[in-house]
């Protein structure tokens, strides 16, 4: 049941070396849709170390949305586009982050990764992922330690007589907590342990507010709560924290500063600089065969000293060598010198400095660096939860959102994104305005700018506070920023797959300001945020394309299997014409004037051509390519055509065909064709279904759920489909039929879908099938 | 050969469920010189009971409610063995077939043509 898309073109393998291109490519994949603070720290974790190494290489990345859905659409498409996108790459090494992604890459290796090496981070030893024979996967364990953070936590709290286990919905949650679960038997004696597991966000906040200081929290992870909704650790921790009347422990890194007291935390940095050291081995030349998987980096106990603080925990019960993060730097002073312990400080949403405080003057510049940092982490965290998310219709105004706070944390007085047009202009797709400050003039061409066109399009960031700080060679450049009016300027290149697409540009009117190298660096990390998001904006479009692509291949695969139906519907008309035609010239030829019967045979004779036009279109409507249109549509009326369309196909087939529509049926907003071609599907799947059946009748219906939304019922009396097939009846090419693609009801689904709508199946008591899709309704109707 | 006048005319029966189709066939037919009854079904036929002296049928081989053929043989069973013409919109080497074995006089796809069917009528009815 592997796509032919996904077989049909295999990623180039990186078995062989081709000589000439020295240019190495690393594919990271993410198991989220989005940027979680885990993945931040593993992403910067691994960049850092192939600078630190000063070993080029281009990074791809992908964010697979495995939580999102297990459907096998889903990962078919997937499959599709990660065909189509890497068709001519070569990937040297993927790296994959959780088990979601891993085995997302084992699965798919041989399609899409054939022969690639894998090193994978954060996935838990003891076979989470069953890795088969596979060779050439190493990677970093990770081990989080429920048991030692529970240990910590009794010390704060000996009075403590419970334990509360939280954690989300998602499987990925799930199978965190099993870990957990399994690393605390037996560890937990005296304490009454309850887990809360997969419940809604609100009822997981009502628990934890009921609970006293009797009570520990271990909150493991949610990816998802029990509504279906996705958060991030941030996001959940958010709201629980603050509710919650026990204090919370964790078991990473990037929950530290989000409201938890602590635990013995897993630190993804260190998940991603060991694999990084193993893909950096590979790169240069071992074989990934003969490096077996490194065990996990050790955790360090990281506490908050705020939540100590909130709580009344004593800094003297922690576990020797913990770590304290979050300390107020006014505080530090106070320890003075003598103060040796490592003060981590954990980055909002992100990452964890340790640092050593011997002078004064050095705690000064730190303190000043860390609130920078905090604040850019903030920022960082702030536009990843914007950005990285949205999808569709919801990238433009996420864009607009993320450039806004771009300029308002930089104080500056325009952001924007300037994308390169195939013309050869510049495109302010997206610009943010401090008030008062006026568009920049357009339009603007790339020929204006050759000095900083060249920079960009190597890769590299450019910044003058002063327009005489440009380089001679900027002469043109200079020329055309003074024309703008622009003073001061920092610009980063806006890379997708390698290639500048455009540039996110922070510019200065009304004053000069100093760029610091620091700066520069972190707006170039801003721009690979939105870089992301534009490349998520294409791929979405090729997307579509694809979709469009599918949907007209299946409806001419239907027309195919229509077609002797439809060569009956014009051979009827025809044959009535021919007739008519002759009879009216014999009539002519012997003189024979009968007015009323010329004008009745005339009236046929267009009555029949009209009904063969009217054949001819509906064929043309279902095999047209093009966009979808949206509009109100009736249900009833597509029956009708549908229905019309393969009544003869259904007396052929010996069927009988009936139709009960609802009288009062509210329309629905969509796209005609489309919901044609799902009842066309459904109809010609229920007769194909019936043709080994003695019963043979169809029953078509229209009417309303309690939702209001309105629903078409297809009823056949076939053999009904065999109960563990009900769901794989959806997926592409799954077939019982000898002809046709097996496309119609995987291509039905996605339609149905792509208009707010479900379609499922289900199987008679009494024998048959039967096929219902919902669609909201579009309108209210009085009775 | 007799007197003109002692021969009757001949009978043709047309079955076909497509309305616009068996209208137009009919006149075809009578223009052509015969007496012709419509029916719009196998069942109709059957149950209006074809004049014995039907000297040929032309039978759309889809019905809806049953097939040509089977109409052809059912007729047979009840004794009545005019020559049969089958016509059909769905041409294919199947149907092709049944239409030799259930001894055809003539086979036809549609849109068939009217001097052809009324040539095949008069060469059918003539011994």
């Amino acid at each position: 049941m592997l796509g032919i898309i996904g077989v049909a073109f295999p990623l180039p393998a990186a078995g062989a070396k081709d000589e000439g291109g020295p240019e190495r490519s690393v594919l990271l994949l993410y198991g989220e849709a989005r940027a979680l603070p885990a993945a931040l720290d593993i992403d910067e974790a691994i960049r850092g170390r192939f600078r630190a190494a000063d070993f080029e290489v281009r990074f791809f990345t992908e964010y697979l949305d495995l939580s999102w859905t297990s459907d096998p659409r889903y990962m078919e498409r997937l499959r599709a586009f990660l065909a189509s996108k890497y068709l001519n790459r070569r990937i040297d090494v993927i790296m994959t982050m959780g088990a979601p992604a891993l085995r997302f890459a084992l699965e798919n290796r041989g399609a899409l990764f054939a022969g690639v090496p894998i090193i994978f981070t954060a996935v838990p030893p003891g076979g989470a992922v069953p890795m088969g024979g596979e060779t050439g996967v190493t990677g970093v364990w990770m081990a989080a330690e429920a048991a030692a953070t529970v240990d910590a936590a009794r010390r704060l709290q000996p009075q403590a007589r419970r334990l509360v286990v939280v954690a989300g919905a998602a499987t990925q949650d799930r199978a965190f907590v099993e870990d957990v679960r399994r690393d605390l038997k037996g560890r937990a004696q005296g304490l009454e342990t309850s887990y809360l597991v997969g419940l809604p966000m609100a009822r997981l906040r009502e628990a934890l507010a009921g609970l006293s200081r009797d009570a520990m929290v271990l909150y493991v992870s949610m990816l998802r709560d029990g509504d279906g909704k996705v958060y991030s650790t941030r996001e959940s921790l958010r709201i629980l924290a603050p509710a919650s009347g026990a204090p919370i422990y964790g078991l990473s890194e990037t929950m530290i500063g989000q409201g938890i007291v602590g635990g013995r935390v897993v630190s993804f940095r260190a998940q991603g600089t060991q694999a990084a050291e193993l893909a950096l081995r590979v790169l240069r030349g071992e074989t990934a065969e003969r490096m077996p998987p490194v065990a996990a980096p050790p955790n360090m106990f990281v506490f908050d000293d705020h939540e100590l603080t909130r709580w009344g925990l004593r800094e003297r019960d922690l576990p020797e060598g913990s770590v304290i993060a979050n300390r107020p730097p006014s505080l530090w002073a106070v320890y003075g010198t003598h103060f040796v312990v490592g003060a981590a400080v954990i980055a909002v949403e992100g990452a964890l400095i340790v640092m050593l405080l011997v002078s004064r003057r050095r705690r000064r510049r730190a303190e000043a660096a860390l609130r920078e940092r905090l604040a850019f982490e903030g920022l960082v965290s702030e536009l990843s939860a914007t950005l990285v998310a949205a999808r569709g219709a919801e990238v433009g105004p996420a864009i607009a959102r993320g450039l806004r706070q771009v300029g308002e944390h930089l104080g500056v007085d325009r952001v924007s994104i300037i994308e390169i047009s195939p013309e050869g202009g510049l495109d302010f797709s997206y610009a943010w305005l401090a008030p008062g400050i006026p568009p920049a003039p357009t339009p603007v061409e790339l020929r204006e700018f050759p000095w900083a066109a060249a920079r960009l399009r190597r890769g590299e960031s450019y910044a003058f506070a002063r327009l005489d700080e440009l380089p001679p060679e900027a002469a043109v450049d200079r020329e055309s920023y003074a024309r703008m009016g622009i003073r001061s300027s920092l610009a980063c290149p806006l890379r997708i797959e390698g290639t500048t697409v455009g540039a996110l540009a922070i510019s200065l009117i009304r004053a000069e300001q100093v760029w610091p190298v620091d700066l520069v660096a972190r707006i170039d990390f801003v721009g690979g945020l939105f870089a992301t998001v534009l490349s998520r904006r294409r791929g979405e479009h090729e997307l579509q394309a694809l979709r469009r692509d599918l949907t007209h291949v299946g409806r001419v695969a239907s027309m195919g299997e229509l077609a002797a139906s439809i060569a009956h519907e014009l051979n009827q008309p025809l044959t009535a014409i021919l007739s008519n035609a002759q009879v009216a010239q014999r009539l002519l030829e012997r003189g024979d004037l009968n007015r009323d019967e010329l004008d009745a045979i005339l009236a046929d004779i267009v009555a029949d051509d009209r009904r063969a036009g009217s054949v001819i279109r509906r064929l043309r409507a279902f095999v047209r390519k093009d966009e979808t249109q949206r509009s109100f549509v009736d249900l009833n009326a597509v029956v009708e055509d549908v229905v019309g369309l393969v009544r003869s196909d259904a007396i052929f087939r010996n069927v009988a065909l009936a139709v009960a529509l609802s009288p009062c049926l509210p329309r629905v907003v969509g796209d005609r064709i489309q919901l044609q071609q799902v009842v066309l599907n459904l109809v010609l799947n229920g007769l194909d279904a019936m043709q080994d059946s003695v019963e043979r009748h169809l029953l078509v219906t229209t009417g309303t759920d309690e939702d209001d939304a309105v629903n078409v019922i297809v009823s056949d009396h076939g053999p009904g489909v065999p109960e563990r097939d009900l769901q794989r009846v959806f997926e592409p090419f799954y077939t019982t039929k000898t002809q046709g693609l097996g496309m119609g009801l995987a291509i039905a689904r996605s339609l149905v879908e792509s208009h707010g709508g479900r379609l499922r199946v289900e199987n008679n008591k009494n024998g048959g099938a039967t096929f219902t899709f919902t669609i909201p309704a579009a309108e209210v109707l009085g009775d | 050969m007799g007197p003109m006048a002692a021969r009757p005319t001949p009978r043709i029966s047309i079955v076909d469920d497509d309305p616009s189709v068996r209208r137009a066939l009919s006149r075809l037919v009578t223009v052509a010189g015969f007496d012709v009854e419509t029916y719009a079904s196998g069942a109709q036929a059957l149950a209006g009971g074809l004049p014995s002296d039907v000297a040929c049928l032309v039978v759309d081989v889809y019905l809806g409610d049953m097939t040509g053929f089977e109409l052809s043989r059912r007729l047979a069973a009840r004794g009545l063995t005019a020559p049969t013409i089958f016509i059909t919109a769905h041409d294919d080497a199947a149907t092709h077939e049944e239409a030799r074995r259930a001894g055809a006089a003539a086979y036809f796809t549609k849109p068939v043509d009217g001097e052809i069917l009324v040539d095949a009528i008069n060469a059918a009815i003539r011994p």
